[in-house]
């Protein structure tokens, strides 16, 4: 059996410069700043927020709540860092202690899914099913790793610092997940 | 559906999905520009097991070093170091267990085939295992350049060749792909002095420098400069092009790919359509792959209607390089392309051949160049590794070979007598 691990075709484009331009402007209060790195990067805080913490209200008070940290804090971003990093570790910390405020996950059923997600936009239902299925089927770490790699175009090492997990466990359970979806997906005949 | 078609419909129905804030967001700050404190990730419970951590460390100091460094050996020691060669070289370094222990790029196309895997803690089969679908997916490894060298450093122990064996054997199933078949070369290391300095002049791996040192023991015309650059499939080409000396050992599974190149073959039409000559009529034909003058190339010689004909071709374009016929009457004609660049005369080939309708050496019960090569170094004191630009022509008229090489600052001419391999005469000079 040939492992062949994926590495380099996370579609996303490494937009860091533009985020780097985008913070330094938020630090000099240009409030268009913000307009602008919502625009960048608002999927990936909403992916990874509504993955960790399964619930859309709970996910958009996060996508909300990050903003409002990010534009407030902008100053204080080090350019070591990828600004998309660190605009993600807000906004799971944020995940994090609304977690912990709400003591356990109010996972909802995939009917319950359906009916939030239907009624929180009009998507098609082909992305309702594959949300639902990625929100109800996979594990929170399968599903973190996955958004974070396909939504958010992180490399698995960056995943490994976000998440606090072994290299290793992102590598294999990324690459597993993938499968697991796809066999899902296929199972529901929506491909 | 495919992989990638799979995540893209995830970021697709992600990106359908969040709610647009924007304005909302932009409204509220520019009304109330509150500071935000960030906040840190919270702390989580801390486990029963973690609370005892500095007691469990103090016992294991009251328990004895002893206990310590058997851990140490079992677990963090550096038990064997693997490298993998094919042009990106990686070296692996395991515990007794086989464990990796680390994953080092030793060249920038090693850096990125290791991507941003991490194997520590990994089984090495597993860790062989991805390393090998990298070279594979960046195209390392391929139908045009098949050899991979696998080095186990240390002693010919039974476990470092338990190791090697079970190497070969992982990585030559995992390139029995559909579109080709592997060449697997593999060897035990013994780092020495000169092996080390040779591997850090060209930073290259101990293996590659011990693999090269093998084939100049081959071909005494080769230099370890001119090799050094080669590629393993490349070196792997030339040495499958002449018989190992006795003691070699290196093992070999596979053959090496020459899809790249034209193929003997095809070399062997290209030199019978120059010369005018039907394939039927041609006869002691031996076709050569060689590495001279910064290009691999075809020497193609065979006998037809009398005549004798040698050619040099570029082996991936198939252009003639130089032609040459020699007639029962002892006429001959030579022809070379102008070549501003050519650094130097043509060299009398030293492999020998390996067919057995092949020609003999230049004259019959003489010495052939690569014997009259190892006299000369001999003689100066050096080895064929340590040489660089050597030349060797051979004199039919006084039936005695003309050699001239460098090695260190110091440039030498020898005259061998081919009959009885004396030294003729010679000369040494230093470089200022």
């Amino acid at each position: 059996m040939l492992y062949l691990f994926t590495v380099a075709d996370a579609p996303p484009a490494d937009n860091t410069p533009l985020l780097e331009s985008c913070l330094q402007r938020a630090a000099s209060n240009d409030i268009t700043a913000l307009s602008d790195l919502y625009l960048h990067t608002k999927t990936a805080v909403y992916a990874l927020s509504l993955s960790i913490l399964k619930n859309a209200q709970d996910a958009e008070d996060v996508l909300h709540d990050c903003y409002l940290a990010v534009y407030s804090n902008a100053a204080r971003y080090e350019p070591r860092h990828k600004p998309l990093a660190w605009i993600l570790t807000i906004a799971r910390n944020l995940c994090l202690h609304k977690l912990r405020d709400r003591r356990k996950t109010a996972e909802l059923s995939e009917d319950e899914w359906e009916h939030v997600l239907q009624s929180a936009t009009a998507l098609p239902s082909e992305d309702r099913m594959l949300l639902a299925t990625c929100l109800t089927r996979l594990t929170d770490e399968e599903r973190q790793i996955l958004t974070l790699h396909a939504v958010a175009g992180f490399k698995h090492r960056e995943i490994a610092t976000l998440l606090t997990l072994p290299l290793p466990t992102v590598l294999s359970k990324y690459h597993r997940t993938r499968q697991k979806l796809r066999a899902l997906l296929e199972k529901g005949e929506i491909c | 559906m495919s992989q990638q078609e799979l995540e893209k419909r995830l970021r697709q129905a992600f990106e359908r999905a969040t709610p647009d804030l924007s304005e909302q967001l932009m409204r509220e700050c520019a009304d109330s520009p509150t500071q935000i404190v960030l906040v840190p990730a919270p702390k989580s419970p801390r486990p029963l097991v973690r609370r005892f951590t500095g007691l469990a460390a103090a016992l294991l100091l009251m328990i004895g070093a002893g206990s310590g460094v058997q851990y140490y050996r079992t677990n963090l020691a550096v038990a064997s170091s693997v490298s993998l060669d094919v042009n990106p070289s990686i070296e692996i370094q395991v515990n007794r267990k086989e464990r990796v222990l680390a994953v080092r790029a030793l060249n920038a196309d090693g850096t990125t085939v290791i991507g941003d895997m991490d194997f520590s803690g990994s089984t090495l089969d597993v860790t062989v295992n991805a390393l090998v679908g990298s070279l594979l997916r960046h195209g390392y490894l391929s139908e045009l350049a098949n050899s991979i060298l696998i080095s186990v450093d240390g002693s010919a122990s039974a476990q470092t060749l338990g190791l090697q064996n079970k190497l070969t054997q992982e990585i030559n199933s995992l390139l029995q792909t559909d579109r080709f078949t592997g060449a697997v070369l593999s060897q035990t290391v013994t780092n020495t002095d000169s092996l080390q300095a040779q591997a850090d002049t060209y930073g290259i791996t101990l293996g590659k420098a011990q693999l090269i040192q093998s084939i100049l023991a081959q071909n005494p015309l080769y230099t370890f400069d001119r090799l050094a650059p080669l590629t393993i499939n490349e070196l792997n080409l030339l040495r499958s092009s002449s018989p190992s000396p006795a003691g070699t050992k290196i093992e070999s599974v596979g053959t090496a790919s020459d899809k790249a190149y034209l193929g003997a073959e095809r070399a062997q039409q290209v030199a019978y359509s120059h010369a005018g000559v039907a394939a039927a009529d041609a006869v002691s034909k031996k076709t050569e792959l060689e590495y001279d003058d910064g290009r691999m190339r075809y020497e193609v010689e065979f006998s037809a209607n009398g005549i004798r004909y040698e050619y040099e071709l570029d082996a991936t374009t198939g252009e003639i390089l130089q032609s040459e016929r020699k007639g029962t009457n002892g006429h001959e004609d030579e022809h070379a392309p102008p070549r501003a660049a050519r650094s130097q005369p043509r060299q009398t080939k030293t492999s020998a051949p390996t067919r057995s309708d092949a020609v003999p050496s230049p004259v019959a019960n003489t010495l052939d160049t690569a014997a009259a090569l190892r006299i000369a170094y001999a003689h100066a004191g050096v080895s064929a590794s340590q040489v660089q630009d050597a030349e060797c022509e051979y004199d039919e008229e006084a039936r005695a070979y003309e050699i001239e090489f460098k090695s260190g600052h110091a440039e030498y001419d020898y005259r061998v007598d081919a009959k009885n391999g004396s030294i003729l005469t010679h000369n040494a000079q230093v470089e200022d």
